[in-house]
C-alpha cells in the first residue's frame, strides 16, 4: 500500500513535465503539484483515522465525520468565518468550532449507542448547518457566494505549500494520538458500561477523542472544504479483509485513506482536462453508494 | 467486603442492606421490574445511588478509580451487540485493560479449554452466535478477575444464562461454584430460574417492588409459600434424587389464570 502510495505520488508530480524548461517544471511541482499532492494525503489519513475512530467511539459502523454532522458543523463555522472576511486562521477556529460542537451534540443523542439514533442525529445536524448556511448563501455578496460554494465541494487544488505541511503534521498528531490511545479505543467497541468496568475513565476519553476528532476534521475542513465518505469506506474495507485491533487498523486506515484521497483527486483532475472536477464529488459519488450497500447490510442479522 | 447501606435508586430501590462475602454464590431473584438489575449495576458502580451507598473496604464504590475498581469487579451485562472487527482472543486481551498488562497467552488457552471455547479463539466475535457472545462475555469476566492480584473480587452477571443452551447453562453455574469455592472470589447473579438458584447459590435475595423481602440460603427462603407472595404462582417442592437434594420446584397453576 505504501510502495503504491509513493510511486503514484512520483507520477502525479512529474506528469507531462517532460516537454516543459526546467524552472517551470520546479514551480509547478513546488508550487501547485506538491501542496495538492500533500493536502490529498494528509486530509485522506486524516479522515480515515477520524472515521475509525468515531466508528469505535459510536460503537457504529456507520459513524463518519460528514454522516454523523461534524464536517457539516465544521463546514458551518467555517462557511460564516469566511464571509466575515476571517483570515485563514480564524476560518481553521471556527471550523474547528463547529466540528468539536457538532460531536458533542452527536454523542448527547446517541446515549443509548443505537445505530438509528446516531444517523438521526446526524441528519438533524446536517439539516440545521443546511439551513443556517441557504440563510448565509442569501445574506452575502455573489463573489463570496461563489467562494464559499466552490470551496463547500471540497477541492485539494487551493492550498499553498506552507498550509500543506501544516495539515502533514495535523494528520501526523491525529494518527499518533489514536494509535497512542488504540487499546482504549478497542476497549470502547465493547460499549460504554463495560469499558467504565473494565477500568476506562469512559467520559474522559470520549472527551479527549471529540477534542481531536474536532481538531482533525475541523482542520481538514477549513483548507478542503467537504470531503466525505472516505472515513466510512476505509476503516469499513480494512475490517472485512480481518484488520480489528487499532494498532494496526489505525496506521493502515491512515494509508489507505491517503490513497483512496489521492485517486479520487487524480480522477477529479485528469478525468475531464481542462476541467478539475470537485474531489468532494468524486468521493461522495463511490461513498453514497458504498453507504447504502451498508446500510442493507446491516439490516440482515450477522 | 463488598457491602450496602440504606441503599436506593430513584423509584426502583429501597433501602436495600446487605454484605456479599467473597467465596459464596449470590443470585438474586424477583419478577420483572423488582430492581434486580439495577441492584447489580449500582453494585458494579455503574449507576449512583440516590441514597445510601455500596460500599468496598468501607470506602464508597465512587472514591475508587474506575481502573482500581476494575481490578475488584467483573461485569457481564445482557448485552449480546457484536464487537466489530475483533477476534473472541483480541476480545479477551481487552479483559486486563486496567492492569496496563495483556494476559498471558496459557491463561487465555486454560480458560478456553476450561469453558470449550478453543473452536472461537480466532473468529471474528461479529460472526458468533448469541450464545457464543454470552459465552465469550463470562469467559472475558473471569479473565479480568484471574489476572488481578487484589482481594476482595467480584464476578457480577446480569442473567448470564438467559442465551445459553441446557448444558451451557449448567457448565456456567458450576463453573462459578468453582470460582468462589477454589478462587475466594464472590459470585453475584440476577437469574430468573429458580432451580438453578436453589441448586447453585448458597444466598439468594428476594426482591418485590424494589425492596429486599427475603435473604438467606435458597432451602430455607424458597417456600412455596414465599414464592407465592412474589411471583403469585402455585408451586409445589419435590425431593431431588441427587445430591445435594436441595429440592425442585415445579409450578402448577396461575392464580389470575
Amino acid at each position: 500500500m505504501l510502495l503504491f502510495l509513493l510511486i503514484n505520488s512520483a507520477y502525479l508530480l512529474l506528469i507531462d513535465t517532460a516537454s516543459l524548461p526546467r524552472h517551470a517544471v520546479s514551480d509547478i511541482v513546488w508550487q501547485l503539484r506538491l501542496p495538492r499532492l500533500l493536502t490529498a494525503i494528509s486530509v485522506g489519513a486524516i479522515l480515515a483515522v477520524c472515521g475509525t475512530a468515531m466508528q469505535a467511539q459510536f460503537r457504529n459502523p456507520l459513524a463518519d465525520p460528514g454522516l454523523v454532522g461534524v464536517a457539516g458543523g465544521a463546514g458551518l463555522g467555517a462557511a460564516l468565518a469566511i464571509a466575515l472576511h476571517s483570515p485563514a486562521a480564524v476560518v481553521a477556529i471556527a471550523a474547528f468550532a463547529g466540528a468539536l460542537g457538532a460531536n458533542v451534540l452527536a454523542q448527547f443523542l446517541n446515549q443509548q449507542q443505537q445505530p438509528q439514533y446516531l444517523l438521526l442525529a446526524g441528519v438533524a445536524i446536517n439539516a440545521l448547518s443546511g439551513a443556517i448556511l441557504a440563510v448565509l448563501f442569501s445574506l452575502v455578496p455573489d463573489p463570496i457566494l461563489r467562494s464559499i460554494q466552490f470551496w463547500l465541494l471540497g477541492s485539494f487544488a487551493y492550498t499553498s505549500l506552507p498550509q500543506a505541511v501544516a495539515l502533514c503534521s495535523l494528520s501526523l498528531v491525529v494518527g499518533g494520538y489514536f494509535l497512542r490511545c488504540a487499546t482504549a479505543l478497542n476497549v470502547l467497541l465493547l460499549g460504554a458500561a463495560q469499558a467504565y468496568a473494565l477500568g476506562l475513565d469512559v467520559k474522559r476519553e470520549q472527551q479527549r477523542l471529540n477534542l481531536v476528532v474536532a481538531c482533525g476534521v475541523g482542520g481538514a475542513v477549513a483548507m478542503t472544504g467537504m470531503v466525505g465518505f472516505i472515513g466510512l469506506m476505509v476503516p469499513h474495507i480494512l475490517r472485512r479483509c480481518g484488520i480489528g485491533h487499532h494498532r494496526q487498523l489505525i496506521p493502515l486506515a491512515a494509508l489507505a485513506g491517503a490513497g483512496l484521497a489521492l485517486a479520487a483527486d487524480s480522477v477529479a483532475q485528469y478525468s475531464a482536462p481542462p476541467l478539475d472536477l470537485p474531489v468532494g464529488a468524486m468521493t461522495s459519488l463511490a461513498g453514497a453508494p458504498f453507504f447504502l450497500y451498508l446500510l442493507r447490510q446491516q439490516q440482515r442479522p450477522c | 467486603m463488598l457491602s450496602c447501606h440504606a441503599l436506593s435508586l430513584d423509584h426502583r430501590l429501597h433501602d436495600i442492606n446487605g454484605t456479599w462475602p467473597t467465596g459464596q454464590v449470590t443470585a438474586i431473584l424477583g419478577r420483572n421490574g423488582a430492581g434486580k438489575s439495577s441492584l447489580l449495576h449500582l453494585l458494579a458502580g455503574l449507576l449512583t445511588p440516590t441514597r445510601g451507598s455500596v460500599t468496598l473496604h468501607q470506602r464508597p464504590l465512587h472514591d475508587y478509580p474506575s481502573a482500581t475498581l476494575a481490578r475488584h469487579r467483573a461485569l457481564m451485562l445482557q448485552d449480546s451487540t457484536p464487537i466489530l472487527g475483533l477476534t473472541v482472543a483480541e476480545v479477551l486481551e481487552t479483559a486486563t485493560f486496567a492492569t496496563r498488562r495483556p494476559p498471558a497467552p496459557q491463561q487465555i488457552d486454560r480458560l478456553l479449554t476450561e469453558l470449550d471455547l478453543t473452536p472461537l479463539r480466532q473468529r471474528l466475535h461479529q460472526h458468533l452466535s448469541g450464545g457464543e457472545r454470552a459465552k465469550v462475555a463470562f469467559a472475558h469476566a473471569v479473565l479480568q478477575l484471574r489476572c488481578s492480584d487484589v482481594t476482595p473480587r467480584y464476578l457480577l452477571l446480569d442473567e448470564p444464562c438467559a442465551a445459553l443452551d441446557l448444558a451451557a447453562q449448567q457448565q456456567l453455574l458450576q463453573y462459578c461454584q468453582q470460582l468462589a469455592q477454589q478462587e475466594q472470589i464472590g459470585v453475584v447473579m440476577v437469574l430468573h430460574d429458580l432451580n438453578q438458584a436453589m441448586r447453585h447459590a448458597d444466598v439468594v435475595w428476594l426482591l418485590q417492588n424494589g425492596r429486599l423481602v427475603d435473604t438467606g440460603p435458597p432451602q430455607t427462603c424458597l417456600t412455596a409459600a414465599q414464592i407465592h407472595a412474589i411471583w403469585q404462582q402455585e408451586v409445589v417442592l419435590l425431593p431431588h434424587p441427587h445430591p445435594p437434594h436441595r429440592p425442585i420446584i415445579v409450578p402448577t397453576q396461575t392464580l389470575s389464570a
